[in-house]
């Protein structure tokens, strides 16, 4: 069942294998008309009431051959033909007015003129064909052109018959013969007399059925001494082509086979892009030796010479030459690296194919067992059922998948096949040599038979990456009887190469930028493209993401933006490096953006063993993986003071500030608190704070979680007052009361008087941090008299005793307003009086200060004047005012 | 005086046969090396930058894993396997060659383009401690050579080479400077 299966995918991948990438232009189709061309296709009734020109014109209208779901997606249209061609009617500016061009059976000379502006059409990609005349014509009337393509071929005495003749021998391959309606086995000709055909490639010889009718003619005439004759000459110039061959091709006689044939020849005129798929792996499991596609296949040990790799056609040699120097598919011709004639790839040390390393089929299909091979040793064929063949040379004679000639075993990609070892011939000898010689045929003849495609078949799975022309497909040589051209190369490998320019073309290409990877694969495009890949900025995105967005941006060749894609591409993006434990898993996802505000998720899959997300996309722009966080709570900080505190928020000493700051339970704990003191700036909280400084102080704090969860700012207030308060003692004259009156600087104060004996009292002044004033000395209040003196001024815990002292204030009132009537204030200290006396029925008071025996004040003043005993550090002090 | 004699007598025979002996160890000596390798001259340099203002550093992916300093006007380009530096008289190229070969020697030696023969002019070098080999091939159809180095490091055989006669200094440059860079 599972071969069946396997069978089953290898008829649909060779299905597949070839396809069309784009509808293509048309294919213009021009010529000459009636009467320059006696048999046109633009008239095809003009001489014959039946013509088989008729059934070339039916074919080229037939939809299911050309146009959309033809075989060849070009249309066909039939330019006006004419009768002659001047300079620049074929092609004008280097650019072609017509595809094809049908130069028929002439009835007159084509001048030199017209010679060279069909060597012109020629030289610049145009398919010409031309028929020899009928027997009353001259072929001289060619001369001209063959002489201008340098030819030294001619006409000469071609002979045309005027019935069958017969049918080819199947013809030589070539472009035409094998082309995009498939190989023309049968050509039905006239034979027209032999040429000089050392430099057209005779496609189509001889006959096997031959019409009685024409017997003699042909027997006397082109088949004498047994030899071949051309019924059919063609000719590649670059993307040009030049097809020769008898008016009866296809004019007197139709053939399916002879309809087939100029399909292909309007068919190869149809510049559309035949993309292969790219189909091979390389041989071994270079993935378990630690190495990248890139690294692997680049490692080779040998190259392909792509301009003579003959090395497995026994008896061709290389031109001296080229001897000893190989052209390289980077385009770079004859260089010193090896090596020369090389038909394949060379892998050994370098990439790691050391002696016993598996070899694994670069693709499924049959495998076989190549018999006696003296320098390849051991080697194995794969059949991949589309037209291409791999082998694997100097196996080891153990381990292989089929070792007797004859057998065949199917076998699937990466499948091991053998082992790499020396048998054959190998540099050096011995298991020092040990490598992997691997080569590509293609069957190009399609006769499911690759030895007759050796060398002609050989591809380089590389390509020919150059604009340069590649030599193999443009060389022509003889080989085992056949005329033959070499091939031409594509890049057959299934993974694209790293490309380290920033461009990348058809072969496809991949692009690191750290953790992301664009895979272009091949047949993405088929012009060249720029890459850029970025780190992008300036972008909003409402999830949590993982690493840096990604702003990939691709130009094509003029340097236009290219955003979107007929197909799609791959994006890896490999976070194995980025710790994801605080994301939701499931929200895990690809999202891309055009503008980097709107974003869309992407379709894409995650291999968590690896931890690559990898999408396929049809557009260039913002990409970036992003998730949503387990935890979107923030921290928690509390500050707490400490220091000798009075009340509230009031602290008498220098003060310590922490902060205290806790993740939500199930948090991934916090990140750093953050603070600010007064008009400071912010600051990461490290260690407790100390503030000393006497005042109101605001400290603010946040703290921000490991998820970047960011706490609002909190602030707590709190002031610092280290001086005790001073007081000012007076009489209150609304009262009628001396009283004491607190001092402070930081705010509040509060008094306390207590009598502490029948004579003594206490004072007390505390502002709100808790500083305290206490006064205590004597104290008496008699009726309207108070009296007192200080002995002890204390400041919280420190005393201070001041000299002697005494207030006294005698007060009277008017017995009618019970107003003050009278205020006698005095205040003695050592060396010091003072007085002041109000009296009211004057409205003045009268102030006599008397220091050190001496007077110094005696005076008056307007109103009542209060006199004020004060405290200053432990001192005391008078005012008045 | 007749002591003398025969001392001279005595010693004539000995730098005889020294005198031969020694000339046939050179000339065995001579004619092994033509034999041995197609390498003429080996020297032993150390080409350097001695300045590397005006050269700017190139490094190149792990595909190929070497670093080497390059004029600061000049353009690199590195695609698929190969190193081009661009400058406006023409190109230098680096490559890369696997080999089997446990040494540049016999690379050189045994190779199947022949390089052991057609390298003329051929210096062994020792750069940056590794094999090295430079000189000229000859190029079809052209008067000028190809400028070539080969460095050998770890079964790779590097290859810088240019066809511009302008650009030798610079190649010189550029291979003095080369290191070999694996991961």
């Amino acid at each position: 069942m599972r071969k069946t299966l396997g069978v089953l995918v290898l008829l649909l991948a060779s299905l597949f294998f070839v396809r069309d990438a784009f509808a293509a232009d048309n294919v213009r189709v021009a010529g000459f008309g009636y009467p320059r061309n006696e048999y046109p296709f633009d008239n095809p009734f003009f001489q014959w009431d039946i013509s088989y020109v008729s059934e070339i014109v039916f074919a080229l209208n037939d939809q299911s051959n050309f146009g959309d779901g033809g075989v060849v997606p070009c249309e066909v249209s039939m330019l006006p033909f004419v009768n002659t061609v001047s300079s620049g009617s074929l092609v004008s500016g280097g650019h072609r007015t017509a595809d094809v061009f049908i130069v028929g059976t002439l009835a007159s000379e084509l001048s030199a003129l017209e010679a060279s502006e069909l060597k012109s059409f020629l030289e610049n990609g145009g398919v010409v064909f031309i028929s020899s005349g009928t027997d009353d014509i001259s072929n001289v009337r060619y001369s001209n052109f063959f002489e201008a393509l340098g030819f030294s071929d001619r006409f000469t005495g071609e002979e045309e018959e005027l019935s069958f003749a017969g049918i080819s021998s199947v013809p030589v391959d070539s472009p035409i013969v094998n082309g995009k309606f498939g190989k023309v086995h049968k050509l039905s000709h006239y034979p027209f007399r032999i040429i000089n055909f050392s430099t057209l490639m005779p496609v189509a010889l001889g006959f096997e059925e031959i019409d009685g009718f024409a017997t003699l003619s042909l027997g006397t005439q082109s088949q004498a001494a047994g030899e071949l004759k051309p019924l059919l000459l063609e000719k590649e110039f670059g993307s040009g082509y030049l097809s020769v061959a008898g008016t009866s091709l296809y004019l007197n006689d139709y053939s399916p086979e002879n309809v087939k044939y100029f399909m292909n020849l309007i068919g190869h005129a149809c510049k559309e892009q035949i993309s292969l798929q790219p189909f091979l792996d390389l041989p071994w499991d270079y993935g378990a030796k630690g190495m990248s596609f890139s690294t692997a296949a680049l490692s080779m040990s040998a190259y392909f010479d792509h301009e003579y790799p003959l090395l497995s056609a026994s008896g061709l040699n290389e031109p001296s030459d080229s001897q000893n120097t190989t052209t390289i598919f980077k385009g770079l011709f004859r260089t010193g690296f090896d090596y020369s004639s090389h038909d394949g790839y060379d892998w050994g040390r370098l990439a790691k194919t050391k002696e016993g390393t598996p070899v694994l089929a670069a693709a499924g299909g049959s495998a076989s067992f190549k018999g006696v091979c003296g320098p390849c040793g051991n080697a194995i064929l794969i059949d991949h059922g589309n037209g291409f063949q791999t082998r694997y040379y100097h196996l080891r004679d153990d381990g292989l998948a089929v070792n007797q000639p004859g057998q065949t075993v199917q076998v699937g990609k990466g499948q091991q096949i053998g082992l790499v070892g020396h048998t054959g011939n190998v540099k050096p000898g011995g298991e020092a040599g040990s490598h992997i010689h691997f080569m590509v045929i293609q069957d190009k003849n399609g006769d499911g038979n690759f030895e007759d495609n050796i060398p002609d078949g050989m591809v380089d799975p590389f390509g020919w990456q150059s604009n340069d022309p590649d030599p193999w497909p443009n060389y022509a040589f003889f080989y085992n009887g056949q005329q033959r051209t070499g091939n031409a190369s594509h890049y057959l490998w299934t993974s694209a190469i790293a490309n380290l320019s920033e461009e990348f073309d058809s072969n496809g290409a991949f692009f690191n930028l750290e953790h992301y990877g664009a895979s272009f694969p091949p047949g993405f495009t088929n012009e060249t493209y720029k890459v850029n890949m970025k780190a992008g900025g300036g972008i909003t995105i409402p999830y949590e993401t993982v690493g840096y967005p990604l702003d990939m941006t691709i130009v094509d060749g003029t340097g236009n933006p290219v955003t979107h894609f007929p197909t799609p591409f791959t994006l890896t993006i490999d976070f194995s490096g980025f710790d994801i434990s605080r994301l939701i898993q499931e929200t895990l996802s690809v999202y891309s953006s055009e503008d980097g505000i709107s974003w869309v998720k992407e379709d894409a899959t995650f291999d968590w063993d690896s931890k690559v997300a990898t999408f396929q996309t049809d557009h260039a722009s913002y990409f970036v993986l992003a998730g949503e966080r387990m935890d979107t709570t923030a921290p928690t900080t509390t500050a707490e003071i400490f220091g000798t505190q009075g009340e509230s928020d009031w602290f008498r000493s220098d003060v310590e500030v922490v902060l205290n700051s806790e993740d939500n339970e199930g948090g991934f704990g916090v990140e750093y608190t953050s603070y600010k003191l007064d008009d400071g700036d912010w600051q990461e909280y490290l260690t407790p704070l100390t503030v000393v400084d006497e005042g109101e102080h605001e400290i603010q704090y946040f703290s921000v979680d490991n998820e970047e969860n960011v706490e609002e700012v909190k602030s707590t207030v709190f002031y610092i007052d280290k001086t005790a308060p001073e007081v000012s003692i007076s009489f209150n004259p609304e009262s009628l009361s001396v009283e004491g009156v607190g001092v402070d600087e930081g705010g509040q104060t509060t008094t306390q008087f207590e009598k502490t004996g029948l004579l003594k009292a206490k004072f007390t002044v505390s502002d709100t941090a808790g500083n305290t004033l206490a006064l205590e000395g004597s104290y008496l209040h008699f009726l309207r008299s108070t009296t007192f003196s200080i002995s002890s001024v204390k400041y919280n815990s420190v005393s201070h005793s001041p000299g002697s002292n005494r207030y006294n204030a005698l007060y009277a009132t008017d017995r009618k307003t019970k107003k003050l009537s009278s205020l006698n204030q005095t205040w003695i200290e050592e060396g010091l009086f003072v007085n002041i006396f109000y009296y009211a029925k004057e409205g003045k008071s009268y102030i006599y200060i008397k220091e050190d025996g001496q007077v110094t004040v005696n005076t008056s003043q307007n109103g009542l004047v209060i006199l004020y005993i004060e405290t200053d550090s432990g001192n005391l002090k008078y005012r008045y005012e | 005086m007749r002591n003398n004699k025969g001392v001279t007598l005595l010693i004539l025979p000995v730098v005889f046969v020294v005198l031969v002996i020694g000339g046939l160890v050179i000339h065995w000596q001579y004619s092994s090396q033509g034999e041995r390798r197609a390498i003429s001259t080996p020297t032993v340099q150390e080409p350097t930058i001695a300045d590397t203002e005006g050269f700017k550093t190139f490094r190149s992916s792990e595909i190929l894993s070497f670093e080497i300093l390059v004029p600061e006007t000049y353009s690199i380009d590195e695609e698929l396997g190969f190193v081009t530096i661009k400058s406006n008289e023409g190109e230098i190229v680096i490559g890369r060659n696997g080999t089997e070969y446990d040494d540049l020697e016999k690379y050189i030696t045994n190779n199947r383009n022949s390089l052991g023969d057609r390298l003329r002019e051929s210096e062994m070098f020792e750069i940056n401690g590794l094999e090295g080999v430079s000189g000229f091939l000859d190029v079809a159809g052209s008067d000028t050579a190809e400028k070539a180095y080969y460095i050998y490091a770890d079964y790779s055989v590097y290859l810088l080479y240019t066809r511009n006669l302008e650009l030798y200094d610079d190649l010189d440059q550029i291979a003095g400077s080369f290191r070999y860079m694996p991961n």
